[in-house]
């Protein structure tokens, strides 16, 4: 246990970007935490939906990302993420002996991702992306998340991804011809739509939950049944929650523009055995994680038992 | 002006070619063309005939096996299955590919609510209603093939689109393949949409037709593509009538009308697209560029 972690008397959870995170807000905003008995802090860190995101990435490293770095600090002990970046992260922060985390349950958001393209293009659907550059940020949803759509469409050599920069860079490289597509989530989707961008694929992705050995089981559990809780009021009705998205947007969308129908959460559930074998192996396929990880090793489903 | 026997089945795929007769872009062209309308599996009226088990005794492939029509369109992967199929089979009238056609229709899979299934990977092992070896057919595979290995993939025939959208209501499928108007109509339905791409067609012909006389039409569905991408509002109407009262033009999301004029189809688009649809089991070995495809429009 870090230092930091120690002197810490409160769960601390990360929040990154508002189509994945929806529930945790929403159980914050409407109180679910509390009601679990539990006082949550809420680390905000840089995301790629975030117009005000400047940076880049670096391809090399995951660990050297906002997020990721601020968790090997210490000072946050739980986030989420898209599956497949949940699952490298766990199994290299093992290898790489940083600090640990574990899967602790596939995640609430099934987050939209789509691949657009300029409509002036002569691209009409996805095999005419052989050997054209897809703009993601690496190793994270919009880089899985194309690999997934594109599989069927494309042998892996012909798929060419390439990293633009945040989600509205990216946009921005597509509409000035710059990049050939763009792989995209929500808000920007739908920003993408009012510009006049042509969709090509889309599809709802999962995220997974990871968290240090210092949440215990019973505190992961209250947390996930407050998500769930959130989940039911965003499924209920998704319009009051849309300004979380319009703000990422800086003014670029207004509410009455965003798509809500792309919205889809489901409560928390255990991560089970038959989905790290496949995602885990399909993970290593893609050369995405280091192989040697198991499930013993890499899975808690501890706010379950 | 010449006379052209060309056929449809359904709106979504046919659209630039129904564009092209009513705003006259065919007479335009010197082409009188007669479009012979045979059963398809997107109206709501709907019955079996465009999903008899062997496609070659459904009702568009019998008719062009007669000669009463010289040119059709479909699903890329089923323009290939029937073209390599009426090679290596005998009594069958040849077709070739003839272009890479115009509508990218978009293909869903869709589930209900109540399935709790809420992203691709979660159809592992559960059947898929489709129409076999037609676009919702291969277009799931496609989708699919980087979610699933081959094997959780699991279709099952569910009758037209309306049926099928039943079939799901009931629980019989896990899920289901739709192409528009009736992803909008689940959708109006509160039906969920897990994922849905654009895809492609492919032109067939006999050798009846000439190089230039198919050429004058594909410029026309060229013509049509653009007329539709400025208003595709002006011609829904096609599709909405599919629908049989079950929708409403602002229920409609004309996002997912994508049209483009026709190209030549290329030697290495063929190769692609013979060896995935054999490495699936779906179309014999054996044929070739040459015996399976004629770019004669542009020679």
């Amino acid at each position: 246990m870090s230092t930091a972690t120690r002197e810490r008397t409160k769960p601390q959870i990360a929040t990154m970007n508002a189509v994945h995170d929806l529930p945790v807000l929403v159980a914050r905003d409407e109180g679910f935490f509390k009601d679990e008995g539990l006082d949550v802090e809420f680390i905000t860190t840089p995301g790629m939906a975030q117009v005000t995101t400047s940076h880049f990435v670096k391809f090399d490293s995951v660990f050297d990302r906002p997020l990721d770095s601020v968790y090997n600090e210490g000072r946050i002990d739980q986030y989420r993420m898209c599956e497949w970046g949940i699952m490298k992260r766990a199994v290299e922060a093992n290898a790489q002996g940083l600090r640990g985390r574990k899967i602790v349950a596939l995640g609430a958001s099934m987050s939209k991702f789509a691949i657009v393209v300029n409509p002036n293009s002569k691209i009409y659907e996805p095999e005419m992306l052989k050997d054209k550059p897809i703009a993601v940020t690496p190793n994270n949803g919009s880089d899985f998340t194309t690999l997934k759509m594109i599989e069927g469409f494309l042998e892996p050599e012909h798929v060419k991804r390439t990293n633009a920069g945040s989600m509205l860079k990216r946009l921005e490289a597509v509409r000035d011809g710059k990049v050939t597509a763009a792989s995209l989530m929500e808000p920007w989707i739908s920003v993408a739509q009012k510009w006049g961008m042509r969709i090509l694929i889309e599809s709802h992705s999962t995220r997974a939950e990871a968290a240090s050995e210092d949440l215990d089981g019973d505190t992961l559990k209250k947390m996930f049944r407050a998500q769930a809780r959130a989940v039911e009021k965003i499924e209920k009705d998704p319009r009051p929650y849309v300004h979380y998205f319009v703000r990422e947007t800086g003014g670029l969308l207004k509410p009455e523009e965003f798509q809500t129908w792309r919205l889809l959460h489901a409560a928390p559930q255990p991560y089970t055995r038959e989905r790290w074998d496949d995602t885990y192996r399909w993970t290593v396929k893609w050369n995405m994680t280091v192989p040697g990880a198991t499930y013993e090793n890499t899975v808690d489903n501890r706010a379950w038992q | 002006m010449k006379k052209v026997k060309a056929s449809m089945m359904n709106a979504i795929h046919d659209l630039p070619l129904l564009v092209a007769r009513d705003e006259g872009f065919f007479g335009d062209q010197g082409l009188d063309v007669d479009i012979i309308k045979t059963p398809g599996s997107g109206q709501k009226d709907s019955d079996h005939r465009a999903l008899r088990a062997n496609i070659f005794d459904r009702t568009m492939e019998a008719l062009y096996d007669h000669g009463a029509c010289d040119q059709f369109r479909m699903c890329e992967w089923g323009v290939m299955k029937r073209a390599v199929e009426s090679q290596t089979e005998k009594g069958h009238r040849p077709a070739k590919i003839v272009a890479l056609g115009s509508a990218m229709s978009t293909f869903a899979i869709v589930t209900h609510p109540k399935t709790r299934i809420y992203e691709p990977e979660q159809l592992q092992n559960k059947p898929i209603g489709v129409s076999p070896f037609n676009g919702s057919h291969f277009t799931t595979l496609k989708l699919l093939e980087g979610f699933l290995k081959r094997d959780q993939i699991k279709t099952a025939f569910a009758g037209t689109m309306r049926e099928r959208i039943e079939a799901l209501k009931r629980g019989e499928v896990a899920a289901i393949s739709l192409m528009e108007p009736w992803i909008s109509v689940a959708e109006k339905n509160g039906l969920r949409v897990l994922m849905e791409s654009h895809s492609t067609r492919s032109e067939a012909a006999g050798d009846e037709l000439d190089g230039p006389t198919l050429r004058k039409m594909f410029e026309a569905e060229a013509e049509a593509a653009r007329a539709i991408e400025q208003n595709p509002a002006k011609y829904a109407h096609y599709l909405v009538e599919e629908a049989g009262g079950m929708l409403e033009l602002k229920d409609l999301k004309l996002p997912r009308i994508l049209n483009a004029p026709p190209e030549p189809y290329t030697r290495q688009r063929f190769q692609q697209t013979y060896e995935w649809t054999r490495d699936w089991g779906l179309v014999p070995a054996g044929a070739t560029y040459e015996n399976t495809v004629d770019n004669r429009a542009w020679q």
